[in-house]
């Protein structure tokens, strides 16, 4: 979807966040919640640090395995009477579900939450076969209303509050009679979802979980969309981001807590649906047909690169609720489909030709705190020094001179203590860097700090501390 | 088994080029080195479970993700709580999944007057109350397991605005662990869901909405025995 901010430069798209304050507090309050629920509920979990370290190791070992385990998904999952798509591309992803939407002559489509289908801007797609595609994941559908694109992995409309909501309804059929309340918003999109999901031809999800060994499905949902969209629809379509795949239903376990307990800190979501094939006979419900798209679009660039150790995320989002640059500026900041630490790494390496994807790297304070809540302890902001080394090799010359001068300076400790003195001494002056030509660009939204009046060394000598 | 019918795209060149990409083997982070290998995935054992008590760490699990949970000693101590129910929300249409325990309890309800059906999609939507078994039941996260195969059908549990889920202690097992080598045992079922609380969203403002999609409220019998 091409959004407003697509022409603004990562300066600017920041500036636009920072300004404005009802999206600060919807993102302040969210986040909040998710990062504290999240430390609330970890230690539950037993050793979850001796967890998190073998969710590392078992995700490394999944990702060398991934030709021999995507083969034996593929497998596994025809042989349980699934279809299977091998898309390299946005395009044939695309082309292939389109192509299913027309053969059955669907009418109406069902979504719940995918970020591979956002990826892959689907929506468009099928709207432009004569398909009315509905997303039923609450959020989603506040931002399909509000033409935006998601904002926080887990909870895309993480930046709208309950009367913008209620805006978004009103134009509805029967929205006009709403109060901004959260309950009644909520019981007005089930009414007319519910609606939608009786009457949809074709349901297509995302997938949480691939398990090769079983050739399963595992979707995890707590409105009960992701359920509705595999049952009730004849024909269910799973886009699935090829690195999703696991290999054992024993691996699958781990991850399954891990990803739930670093998302919302929930003990599990309220649906856990792991989905093995079609319907069976004596069964009052479920697909008849059912297609696994295994989707690349640029993953395998990424596959034994640098940056290999990205393709180990398991979309929690916990990254972002930690990230003292996200907690600020929210999702659309970042201009692609993920955010945050995680998409300030995804965006560029996916989205690479796109004018936004390759300054989001710098949109990190480089702290690490996202690779302490990451559940499968992915080093994100080494990743992110990485992409911005190849982004600029190196700095200009006088940068490079004078942190080389800094250095050498630092390093010895009667220098060092001169250039602290010269620091005291020029106290009064301090701030006249950042209004000389370089230095105000970096001191936009910086506080300059002044020297104290005398050193720390000077006070420890003369007994004050 | 492997067909063209079932298989769209070119596989080997798909994955030839991830074979091609890992064939110089993956980069060494130096500052961050991968843990060791994992010869045996580690069982996540929730510090609350009681391993001597499922049914008490199940109850107390399932009541914290916001189920009701009737503990019983027979099937047929669930009649008053039916009764309550049929008066207090006006229930009038039922639907029963296939398992033995739902119908027992859909007879139940029929004595009341309730319009009991068996699992059909349009009956269920258009149904006040779905009741089921269960498979099996985690005792460390309190979550229902439902099998498509025993119970007919995955939509009892989901299309009503209110769940009844009938499950006996012996069903129970420890950990998510024993759940999920069930699942993978279980081939004869297209589905399997792990229900742990009604349907949920916290989507507008974090504020907490249940019965957003699915049922609003899950009743769990748990019977001794």
């Amino acid at each position: 979807m091409k959004s407003p901010l697509d022409d603004k430069t990562l300066r600017q798209r920041t500036r636009i966040a920072v300004e404005d304050e009802r999206l600060r507090t919807s993102l302040a309050n969210a986040v909040d919640r998710f990062a504290s629920h999240r430390v609330a509920r970890l230690p539950e979990l037993g050793d979850a640090d001796a967890l998190r370290r073998a969710a590392r190791s078992v995700r490394a070992d999944i990702l060398t395995r991934l030709p021999e385990l995507l083969g034996e998904l593929a497998d596994n999952v025809q042989t349980r009477g699934g279809q299977v798509c091998w898309a390299s591309t946005p395009a044939e992803a695309n082309n292939y579900i389109t192509g299913v939407a027309r053969r059955i002559g669907a009418k109406t489509v069902v979504k719940s939450k995918s970020m591979a289908s956002e990826e892959i801007h689907l929506n468009e797609a099928l709207e432009a076969v004569g398909a009315n595609v509905v997303e039923t994941d609450l959020e989603e559908l506040i931002i399909q209303l509000a033409k935006e694109r998601p904002s926080h992995i887990i909870a895309p409309a993480v930046h709208r509050n309950r009367y913008q909501v209620h805006d978004l309804f009103a134009p509805l059929p029967g929205g006009d009679r709403l109060e901004p309340v959260p309950e009644e918003l909520a019981s007005f999109a089930r009414g007319r979802l519910r609606m939608e999901f009786l009457a949809a031809d074709l349901g297509i999800s995302g997938v949480n979980f691939g398990v090769a060994e079983g050739g399963s499905r595992v979707l995890v949902t707590n409105e009960g969309n992701g359920r509705m969209c595999t049952s009730l629809p004849r024909v269910h379509v799973a886009v699935m981001g090829m690195e999703r795949v696991v290999a054992t239903w024993d691996q699958l376990d781990l991850l399954l807590n891990l990803l739930v307990a670093s998302a919302t800190g929930q003990v599990l979501s309220s649906y856990t649906s792991i989905m093995r094939g079609p319907r069976r006979p004596g069964e009052a419900d479920g697909p008849d047909e059912l297609h696994l798209v295994s989707l690349d679009n640029g993953r395998s660039e990424i596959l034994g690169s640098e940056l290999h150790e990205i393709l180990a995320c398991i979309r929690c989002g916990a990254c972002l609720n930690v990230c003292p640059v996200y907690r600020q500026i929210g999702g659309h900041a970042y201009g692609g489909v993920y955010s945050g630490p995680v998409g300030a790494v995804l965006t560029p390496l996916l989205e690479g030709g796109a004018a936004h994807a390759a300054e989001v790297p710098n949109a990190s304070s480089l702290c690490a705190a996202c690779m302490d809540a990451c559940p499968v302890g992915i080093p994100l902001q080494d990743l992110l020094l990485t992409l911005r080394r190849r982004n600029r090799p190196s700095a200009p010359a006088a940068t490079r001179a004078g942190w080389k001068t800094w250095a050498a300076t630092w390093s010895r400790p009667n220098l060092y203590r001169a250039s602290i003195k010269a620091g005291t001494w020029g106290r009064p002056m301090a701030g006249l860097g950042a209004r000389l030509p370089g230095g105000r660009r970096w001191a936009q939204g910086r506080t300059v700090p002044k020297p104290a009046k005398r050193s720390f060394h000077d006070r420890w000598e003369a007994g004050e501390v | 088994m492997t067909t063209e019918a079932t298989e769209t795209g070119d596989r080997d060149a798909f994955l030839d080029r991830l074979r091609a990409r890992l064939a110089g083997g993956v980069p060494e982070n130096t500052l961050h080195p991968l843990p060791p290998p994992v010869t045996e995935v580690p069982v996540v054992t929730p510090t609350n479970l009681d391993p001597d008590d499922l049914p008490g760490t199940f109850a107390a699990m399932a009541t914290r993700v916001g189920m009701q949970v009737h503990r019983v000693g027979a099937l047929d101590e669930v009649v008053p709580l039916l009764a309550a129910m049929v008066e207090e929300r006006g229930i009038r249409r039922a639907v029963v999944s296939a398992d033995a325990d739902a119908r027992a309890a859909g007879e139940m309800l029929e004595v009341f007057g309730v319009d009991v059906k068996p699992l059909h999609v349009q009956d269920a939507a258009d149904a006040d109350l779905g009741v089921t078994g269960a498979a099996i039941g985690i005792a460390a996260t309190g979550s229902l397991v439902q099998a498509s195969a025993p119970s007919g059908g995955r939509t009892a549990s989901l299309l009503p605005t209110a769940h009844v889920c009938v499950i006996r202690e012996h069903q129970l097992v420890a950990t998510t662990r024993d759940a999920i080598r069930w699942v993978a045992d279980e081939v004869e079922s297209s589905n399997v869901v792990f229900i742990t609380g009604p349907s949920r969203s916290a989507d507008i403002e974090q504020l907490l909405v249940t019965g957003v999609h699915g049922p609003t409220t899950v009743d769990v019998v748990l019977v001794r025995g």
